[in-house]
């Protein structure tokens, strides 16, 4: 069943498949596309690495119990969402505080196909937005400039920014993702200001 | 220094098991290195993941740990699958058995009424 071609299917008709014929090896290949980033993400979690296992196998098995009973649409942000609920709930179990809140955003949803007038626009949008990079970037706490910079400007890695920096890897990490975010959010506003 | 920036603008796909584990273990070359750190500034979910697998004291064993967890959950389904159809040939076979004793029971009272006239 491992031929290249089913390779190339995506998530949605995997899953259509499976529905169809119960052919378990459709989800074989599920799962080989997803399992290493759950077992991390479970990892990240619950820092034990036996529960994180089981934790994967179940969040598995009760994605394909509830796929009958849902439409979806976007698979990742679906398993996503299943895998951190279902990580908060065993660490509620386990008398764990944890304060991270969820976010139920992004569950379901199709995408629209992107028409060649809208990517047209969307980089007119980008260039606007970029013009205001100077301005933006100056909003940003030190710490997410200077990593935001180094990685993007300087094109520099996590580990040589963490290394020049002295920040450890996660702060790094999340120096940029959070920099990122706040970049782009200002810049949205600054061009939607100038319009 | 704008035009270094686009790459902020950038959506890329998520990183391959093989690759995310090349990356945990520093196997990479500069530019593999760079498209995986651009994509985890980008995704939460691969993002999270390498945290947690970060954690991993045996990053060699992790495909090992993998193929078990597959192999578990496969057989899980299949035992599923053979409870469901187990289920589902019962049902039809009560059904039959239902419905032949329902036609022999009308057969046998069509008869008895028909030789009773």
């Amino acid at each position: 069943m491992n031929y290249p071609s089913y390779q190339n299917l995506t998530d949605l008709e995997l899953l259509q498949r499976y529905k169809s014929d119960s052919n378990s090896e459709w989800i074989g290949i599920l799962f080989d596309r997803y399992a290493i980033l759950l077992l991390g993400l479970c990892m990240k979690y619950l820092k034990n690495e036996e529960d994180a296992r089981d934790s994967v196998q179940h969040i598995f098995l009760k994605v394909l119990s509830d796929v009958h009973k849902h439409e979806v649409q976007h698979f990742k942000a679906w398993i996503y969402q299943v895998a951190k609920n279902h990580c908060l709930m065993q660490l509620r179990k386990t008398n764990t505080r944890y304060s991270k809140e969820l976010d139920e955003n992004t569950m379901g949803g199709a995408l629209e196909p992107e028409l060649e007038k809208e990517a047209k626009a969307e980089k007119e949008q980008k260039d606007l937005m970029l013009e205001n990079m100077q301005e933006a970037m100056s909003m940003l706490n030190l710490e997410q400039q200077a990593c935001v910079k180094l990685f993007y400007l300087d094109k520099r890695s996590y580990q040589e920014i963490a290394d020049d920096t002295g920040y450890s890897l996660l702060q790094v990490k999340s120096y940029i993702q959070n920099g990122k975010r706040n970049l782009k959010l200002l810049l949205e506003k600054y061009s939607k200001n100038k319009r | 220094m704008n035009d270094n920036f686009r790459d902020i603008f950038v959506e890329t796909n998520c990183i391959p098991q093989q690759e995310l584990l090349d990356y945990l273990q520093d196997n990479l070359g500069p530019d593999d290195r760079r498209r995986v750190e651009t994509h985890l500034a980008d995704c939460e979910f691969c993002s999270d993941a390498l945290e947690g697998l970060s954690a991993i004291t045996e990053k060699e064993k992790i495909p090992g740990v993998i193929r078990q967890m597959k192999w578990n959950v496969l057989q899980n389904l299949r035992r599923k699958n053979r409870k469901k159809r187990k289920l589902e040939f019962y049902t039809s076979l009560v059904v039959i058995t239902l419905v032949i004793l329902f036609v022999a029971l009308a057969c046998f009272w069509i008869y008895h009424f028909v030789s009773k006239r």
